[in-house]
């Protein structure tokens, strides 16, 4: 086979490795961290017509796969996953964050580098592809009438407990946290 | 300080504008385009009467999603990712250059990076101050010369400065966008943007860390992914892709001083094509596209295309969609990219020129006869449905299990009149 193979292979880049795993000199030069500390837009005043709270995941699963995500799983919010944000201040209350967004969306997305051990730009990205998804989601979410924040969690715990078993070339950042009517688990679980 | 004579000398040293492929041919003097002369910007200044500058402004979506797609259709504008991407900083130009030995391997390196970052295809072309905005500008996106001054430079000292144009595209969904016309392919349109606007300022930023400078909103698109071999352009004035057709977005090429090899050209039929078929000119809602030949506009031959016409629809519409896209949906071109797609354009690509015209009327037929003369196709996607219409007085249309709706429009309905017009006028 690797004979068979030869002719196809993609000739030698050498500047992929530094693209992978190179950090980056300026942060500012992927849009990550805009994304993930863009503020909050207002919850729009007049609340959607709902569908069937098990169609509703399936309709968030098609959106989330749309923007690049890969699964989706809804777990009850539980302060234990909770984690303070980047700049955490005294103002952070795990019980009452719970207690106004009883459900948690866990999405994972493609990571074909994963970002804790690739530093450059290739591994980054994973963290914009999260960022982007998250963000979008909860901004759905605010425009349907309900609350959604992105908020960070330990992300082993709140895909454990939404179902979602992210695998070697799949990443889990931040979760939304949200008021709008789910069910628990993946959708058709 | 330059003199009058060092201009002029300066001048003189561009060489003709390239080759841009055979859709369209340069046949006088071409000026740049000021984009101060571009409907978005006349409308914004509200040179375009007051029910378009108020659609601009002030509409809202009634599509929850439609609010998030785009940030002139939101509630509030940061709940769309577009607000954030364009107010996002820019980084520092990293002071450790890495060295460009071979332009080649970095041009094939260049491309990886842009797809990985989510582009579906990539171009390059050698800059020429044609195909920039007439207006000085920023050299880094109005932030300032590479973060620093705010002297502003003109179009040849851009090119000068930044030899290099990388053009994008992204593809939107080809399913999605048969649902044109409808909340779906809005989605699909809006969203696609999003994404291009995203992958071009990763790709900006990871050429910043490469040690090169980069100049953004500076290149009219549609010259710079002609020349880059991305395309060709059709009868409706879009970008007619290999792999895509026309359901590709275009956004703001990328310039810079990393060495890299230009692309050429392409010929993928699409000036043969175009001639025999049509199809976009008998769908257009507004009639808006020419079933004529072509027109010279600002001295290049090419279909000319009633912006005007196109762009008043909008305020009318936006009740029920933002988006029109009939002419890129109805385009045999926009397909999905599989195997029998690839077989049909390369059928054209490799039929010698004289004989091409046999081949699309083939082509043509079989479109015709297989997608339909106006493409209809019902989408279901989230709980949207395009064969379910309710009016915004609450009132239910009956339900179109095949076609869908494409309301309130109907395909160009003065096509029939003008034909009637003429035959007076030859009679």
């Amino acid at each position: 086979m690797g004979l068979l193979r030869w002719p196809l292979r993609r000739p030698r880049d050498p500047y992929w490795d530094a693209f992978v795993n190179r950090p980056l000199a300026d942060p500012a030069n992927a849009i990550t961290d805009a994304i993930r500390r863009a503020p909050e837009g207002r919850i729009f005043p007049v609340r959607s017509e709902l569908p069937e709270p098990a169609r509703l995941l399936q309709d968030l699963d098609q959106l989330i796969r749309f923007l690049g995500g890969s699964a989706i799983g809804v777990a009850r919010t539980d302060t234990a996953f909770l984690l303070p944000g980047d700049d955490a201040d005294a103002s952070f209350d795990p019980a009452g964050l719970a207690e106004d967004h009883p459900f948690t969306v866990v999405c994972a997305v493609h990571a074909e580098h994963h970002p804790d051990r690739a530093k450059g730009m290739a591994g980054q990205h994973v963290l914009h592809e999260s960022a982007s998804v998250n963000f979008s989601l909860a901004a759905y979410i605010r425009e349907l009438g309900y609350r959604g924040t992105v908020r960070p969690v330990d992300p082993a715990a709140a895909a454990r407990a939404a179902g979602v078993e992210p695998g070697r070339d799949e990443y889990v950042g931040d979760a939304v946290l949200t008021d709008l009517p789910l069910p628990l688990g993946r959708p058709g679980s | 300080m330059v003199t009058k004579d060092e201009e002029r000398s300066e001048e003189a040293t561009w060489e003709p504008i390239p080759y841009l492929g055979r859709s369209v041919r340069v046949v006088g003097d071409w000026q740049s385009v000021d984009a101060s002369q571009t409907p978005h910007e006349k409308n914004k200044r509200g040179e375009l009467g007051k029910p378009l500058h108020n659609w601009y402004f002030n509409r809202t979506s009634r599509d929850p999603l439609g609010r998030v797609a785009t940030a002139n259709s939101s509630a509030d504008r940061r709940n769309a990712i577009e607000t954030h991407i364009a107010g996002a900083p820019r980084g520092k130009i990293n002071p450790e250059r890495t060295e460009v030995v071979d332009p080649k391997v970095m041009t094939e390196h260049i491309k990886r990076v842009a797809k990985h970052l989510g582009a579906s295809d990539v171009g390059i072309m050698r800059v020429h101050p044609s195909f920039l905005y007439k207006e000085g500008r920023y050299p880094d996106d109005g932030r300032g010369a590479d973060g620093g001054g705010t002297i502003m430079v003109s179009a040849e000292e851009t090119a000068r400065r930044y030899p290099y144009a990388i053009a994008c595209i992204y593809a939107w969904d080809y399913d999605m966008g048969r649902a044109h016309r409808h909340r779906i392919g809005d989605a699909a349109y809006h969203f696609g943007a999003e994404a291009l606007r995203s992958t071009y300022a990763n790709l900006a930023g990871y050429i910043r860390e490469l040690g090169y400078g980069v100049a953004t909103r500076v290149a009219t698109p549609m010259p710079v992914a002609l020349g880059a071999g991305l395309g060709e352009i059709g009868r409706h004035g879009m970008l007619i892709t290999e792999k895509f057709g026309a359901r590709v977005h275009l956004g703001d090429p990328i310039l810079t001083d990393l060495p890299l090899v230009p692309d050429e050209p392409i010929d993928i039929g699409v000036e043969d094509f175009c001639k025999v078929c049509r199809k976009c000119a008998n769908t257009c809602p507004t009639n808006s596209i020419t079933a004529e030949g072509k027109a010279v506009v600002n001295g290049v031959e090419k279909y000319k295309i009633n912006w005007e016409t196109c762009y008043r629809l909008r305020p009318h519409v936006m009740e029920y969609w933002d988006i029109c896209m009939t002419c890129v949906a109805v385009c045999p071109y926009t397909k999905p990219d599989v195997w029998w797609r690839t077989v049909a354009v390369r059928s054209i690509k490799w039929t010698p020129i004289p004989l091409r015209g046999v081949t699309t009327r083939v082509l043509k037929w079989i479109d015709d006869r297989f997608w339909g003369k106006l493409g209809r196709k019902r989408v279901q996607w989230m709980s949207h449905d395009s064969g379910r219409l309710k009016l915004p007085d609450g009132t239910a249309m009956p339900e179109e299990p095949e076609r869908g709706y494409y309301y309130p429009l109907k395909e160009n309905t003065r096509r029939f009149d003008i034909l009637k017009e003429k035959l007076k006028g030859k009679a």
